[in-house]
């Protein structure tokens, strides 16, 4: 009986460091890699009432929240267990500080029409993180099936603090102070905090209503009651707290974007090449895709997304990246006005990937653990690396054979007119960059399977398989 | 900015006046007081909105047929 326990304990012994916190129940791999989330017996009711108040089947139907599964588990061997559930795979986990604009602004939003339908079923979201949310489909949808509890007659919103955390506050900084404030996420991974973000953002947000309650008082409030323990007895009625969510929902869809361009926001029309060549370039890499039939792409420097697009269309789930949040939040706003499925705009800075965070770094995945994929679309991109950067191009090859099977890059040599450019306000020290130490390079990890002149341009298209 | 200033002075009547009580919380204390205040006055407003289009419509109601077509048609464009 002892080994029959172990055994089956030894099946879900691979738990998932994100979900350590919350007592109602935590995620876990078996050994074959499939997710599971144990669901404890001290979350039973709230479970129940979320399945049969018909919550969870509104919820499913309008693809806010994922799917699930109950699997049958005869043994209970754990004392704790009430249920074990299969959720339905999100093919890529991403980061809020991975998020464009829209993307966190359209995951706050998930989250307060959630909460907002969980208080008219007489439930309430006990936490609104912004890890909660992820995308799937080209729309974001809530992750966290035991983020529901039954709601308490008189109870505010105990999540009220973490969603102006985790939402309100990066979307304003975003917004009113630059949008590279996105990345503060990354260091504050519960939340930015408000004091922080009331003195980063500009005066002019203190005489916009909700911005000044939810952020600049609330962080006074919260100063002041710092080393409180008690608290005043005083209830919140449901029609309040249903008229502090409408209030933050108004305040979410009242902040909007600065309307600007980068210089590689605009990539695709300043570039060298003839129309008839990108179409060309086009053709070669999608009757690639073919060839290969990969089950997941990482398209690295995607600008908006034009390449991973080709992949998307070909039903291929592509993770678009690109340094640029102007292009990525374009790239998104594509995949929503053409309802795409397959595209998954994110940012990254390939000099300084995400890496891992939290709680012995093992709670959120770096970019590098969240691989290896079957396929790396790095068009145009390496002269990036190798000059605006520095990166040796032996580096570059161990870090691409790192990450995937196959390998479609373009090598664009120093006389291309954008490589040029690079150089043009610097000293060229790049004696080693060049087609024949590319390929040299490349070889130690890679077989070269195809290799493309591109019509009309200086650059090369190749096809790589890792040995 | 009318309703700023409204805001600013009964939010902080209500914050500053707020005592110490029973119940334990964790560190979000500040921001469960700052919740009570806010979420209150929001409550408060929503509500008196609600009774205001109540009592409106009543009036409408109860007034009488005939003072002009005008009067009879504003109230319905309003909804």
């Amino acid at each position: 009986m002892d080994q029959m326990k172990k055994n089956s304990q030894n099946k879900r012994n691979r738990r998932v460091l994100s979900s350590f916190r919350d007592p109602s129940g935590h995620l876990f791999y078996d050994n074959s890699g499939v997710l599971y989330r144990m669901i404890n017996k001290s979350y039973k009711k709230h479970y129940e009432y979320f399945v049969q108040s018909g919550l969870f089947d509104l919820l499913k139907k309008e693809k806010s929240i994922v799917d699930f599964k109950e699997i049958k588990n005869e043994q209970q061997d754990d004392e704790e267990m009430f249920k074990i559930i299969k959720p339905k795979k999100i093919p890529f986990i991403s980061h809020p500080y991975e998020w464009c604009f829209s993307q966190l602004k359209d995951a706050a939003l998930l989250t307060l029409h959630i909460q907002n339908l969980s208080l008219k079923k007489n439930m309430t979201l006990k936490d609104a993180s912004a890890f909660n949310v992820q995308f799937f489909e080209g729309r974001p949808i809530h992750i966290d099936t035991l983020s529901f509890e039954k709601y308490q007659k008189g109870e505010p919103w105990l999540a009220y603090r973490q969603f102006c955390q985790h939402f309100l506050a990066p979307l304003a900084l975003m917004s009113y102070t630059d949008l590279r404030l996105n990345q503060l996420s990354k260091n504050f991974i519960d939340g930015i905090p408000l004091d922080l973000a009331s003195s980063l953002l500009p005066y002019k947000t203190k005489v916009r209503f909700s911005l000044l309650a939810h952020i600049h008082i609330h962080a006074k409030a919260q100063k002041r009651y710092s080393k409180t323990n008690a608290v005043s007895e005083k209830k919140l009625s449901k029609t309040s707290v249903l008229a502090l969510i409408d209030n933050l929902e108004q305040c979410i869809k009242g902040i909007t974007l600065k309307k600007k361009n980068t210089e590689w926001g605009e990539y695709y029309s300043h570039t060298n090449y003839s129309k008839e060549s990108f179409n060309n370039k086009g053709e070669d890499i999608k009757n690639m895709l073919r060839e290969i039939k990969p089950k997941s792409l990482w398209d690295l420097g995607a600008n908006s997304g034009l390449f991973s697009r080709l992949a998307g269309a070909l039903n291929i789930p592509t993770v678009s990246f690109d340094v640029d949040l102007n292009a990525v939040e374009e790239n998104y706003k594509t995949v929503k006005r053409q309802k795409e499925k397959f595209v998954l705009p994110l940012f990254l800075d390939l000099t300084n990937p995400s890496p891992s965070l939290g709680w012995s770094n093992e709670e959120r995945l770096s970019f590098m653990k969240r691989g290896p994929v079957d396929v790396i679309m790095a068009l145009a991109l390496i002269h990036h690396l190798a000059i605006s950067n520095n990166t040796p191009l032996s580096y570059l090859a161990n870090f691409f054979q790192k990450l995937c099977k196959h390998l479609i890059i373009e090598f664009v040599p120093k006389e291309d007119s954008n490589a040029a450019k690079l150089l043009e306000t610097r000293e060229d020290i790049f004696h080693e960059y060049d087609q024949e130490n590319f390929e040299l390079q490349f070889k130690k990890y890679f077989h070269i399977e195809k290799r493309l002149k591109l019509k009309s341009s200086k650059r090369t298209l190749y096809l790589m398989k890792k040995k | 900015m009318n309703k700023t200033l409204f805001f600013i002075f009964f939010l902080g009547l209500f914050v500053l006046s707020s005592k110490s009580a029973h119940a334990y919380l964790d560190l979000g204390t500040g921001s469960y007081v700052f919740q009570l205040a806010l979420g209150g006055i929001l409550g408060a407003i929503f509500t008196i909105k609600l009774y205001y289009h109540k009592i409106i419509k009543i009036f409408k109601k109860s007034s009488p047929k005939g003072d002009g077509s005008n009067e009879e048609k504003q109230p319905e464009q309003k909804e």
